[in-house]
């Protein structure tokens, strides 16, 4: 009887005394995974694999919007983009593009990748607004804004190829290149994020030869369109992934007091490569486009003929869209 | 025998209870530091809360400023995509565009079946596109100069990243 008790006043005691050790060493290995974490979320991307994701997701990003194709335009756009980007302090290839949407964005993908909205060139009116714009979208790769964004949601994708160090595979990067783009399209980008590009790309085009108050003056405009109900839908995007306008034109006014407002504003120039009003004018509308605000219309009479339109008052350019209305 | 078993018996409860206070101390001191962060992490928080307040205090006075001004006809928020049509240039002649907010939804927001939806081998193609185009250094020289912009650069940090 006497060694029953003794055996279970033993396990008792050993029983808690693993419990509580146990707890103890736990909360260690929970402490340690954390640190490791944080580990990663600092180690960039080899330059390869940045350039994969980044490729990838340019992709992604032309599926949703579309490219704007004017060959002077955008060669002009590079020409902005690398002219700040040569200030910039990480050794990367810039790639600059137009994307098709009246709205007003610009972004800046991992590998260099920026691209800014034909609704933004719409509404910029001098070289140095685009250079700050650009600037502000070259600090965010410079500084891998969008990267530590994205890895530090540790999605399974994102932490297996961490892992391997290895480039994905084809299938792995659409994977990875939709939630790099589903979070850079809906996700606010952090205020201090924000505030750092705003400051680097300020200065960006200021070292570039601009007067800096480039960026500060298109937010300004942004932020007085804001106020027109009319304008909602082309800011909307914009207006749901960042800070409001009216701050960060406070901070930028700010900023600006510690610059000489000295450097090139360049309107001529912009003006004579952007011409917003063309935006309006499809010469070559893709199918789908001629029943657009812009778009030839008018009425020719017809007549049904073995099933098909026959017109009796002209012809149409063929792939001209139509839409019938019965007369009789 | 009764007393040598008693001894063990003791000695072991002693020898175990050490351990046991040992252990539960041990996991005091953790949760005791634990707690110091959480209340610097509030007192950033408020911090923080503090901070904002400001600076929509600094926006305020901006706005009260602009009503009583009489307000400028620049000053008047416009609507983005407003203006008159006319043409100043043939560039247009190069253009493929197909007007719009494509892939935005009637709110502004990208549609999500437009999110969900995989790049066409044509997108990819096109993103190659935009990676194969390189500014020509000497063009690039040129057109800074013609801007009279800044001709010097700084010389770039080496890549970075795993090895």
């Amino acid at each position: 009887m006497r060694r029953t008790i003794v055996k279970c006043t033993l396990l008792v005691l050993f029983t808690l005394m693993v419990q509580t050790t146990w707890a103890q060493f736990g909360g260690l290995i929970d402490k340690a995974k954390k640190i490791k974490k944080g580990a990663d979320i600092l180690t960039p991307w080899t330059p390869d694999q940045e350039a994969a994701i980044g490729e990838a997701s340019a992709a992604k990003l032309i599926n949703v919007f579309g490219l704007y194709q004017n060959p002077d335009m955008v060669d002009y756009v590079n020409m902005v983009g690398n002219t700040v980007a040569r200030q910039a302090p990480r050794n990367i290839q810039y790639h600059f593009a137009i994307l098709d949407t009246e709205a007003v964005d610009a972004m800046g993908l991992p590998g260099g990748y920026i691209f800014v909205t034909r609704g933004l060139l719409a509404n910029i009116t001098n070289e140095s607004q685009l250079a700050g714009a650009l600037g502000h979208e070259i600090a965010h790769v410079d500084r891998r804004h969008l990267e530590k964004e994205v890895r530090a949601q540790k999605t399974a994708a994102f932490a297996k190829e961490e892992a391997a160090e290895r480039i994905p595979a084809a299938a792995e990067l659409i994977n990875m290149a939709g939630q790099l783009i589903i979070t850079a399209l809906t996700s606010q980008v952090s205020r201090d994020k924000e505030l750092e590009a705003d400051k680097i790309g300020l200065d960006l085009a200021a070292k570039a030869g601009y007067t800096p108050s480039g960026l500060r003056d298109v937010l300004d405009v942004l932020a007085k369109a804001a106020n027109d109900a009319e304008n909602k839908r082309p800011l909307a995007l914009w207006q749901a992934t960042h800070p409001p306008f009216s701050e960060r034109v406070a901070t930028l006014t700010g900023m600006l007091a510690g610059y000489q407002q000295t450097g090139q504003v360049l309107d001529d120039r912009y003006l004579s490569f952007v011409n917003p009003e063309s935006f309006a004018q499809p010469t070559t509308p893709p199918p789908g486009a001629a029943d657009a605000p812009g778009g030839a219309t008018g009425e020719l009479d017809g007549i049904i003929s073995k099933g098909v339109v026959v017109l009796l008052g002209g012809q149409l350019p063929e792939g001209t869209r139509v839409k019938v209305r019965i007369a009789q | 025998m009764f007393p040598r078993t008693m001894r063990a018996l003791l000695l072991g409860s002693v020898g175990l209870l050490l351990l046991f206070g040992w252990a539960v101390s041990a996991q005091q001191q953790p949760q005791d530091s634990g707690q110091q962060p959480t209340q610097d992490s509030k007192k950033k928080k408020k911090d923080a809360k503090a901070g904002t307040a400001p600076a929509k205090n600094t926006t305020a006075p901006a706005k009260t400023n602009t009503t009583t001004q009489p307000v400028a006809a620049a000053n008047k928020p416009k609507p983005l995509f407003g203006g008159s049509l006319n043409l100043k240039s043939s560039r247009q002649s190069k253009d493929a565009t197909t007007l719009g907010f494509n892939g935005l939804d009637p709110n502004g927001q990208v549609a999500k079946s437009v999110l969900q939806a995989n790049p066409t081998p044509q997108d990819t193609a096109q993103a190659q596109q935009i990676a194969a185009n390189q500014v020509n250094p000497a063009q690039l020289d040129s057109f800074i100069k013609s801007g009279n912009l800044n001709e010097s650069a700084p010389s770039k940090d080496a890549p970075k990243g795993k090895k």
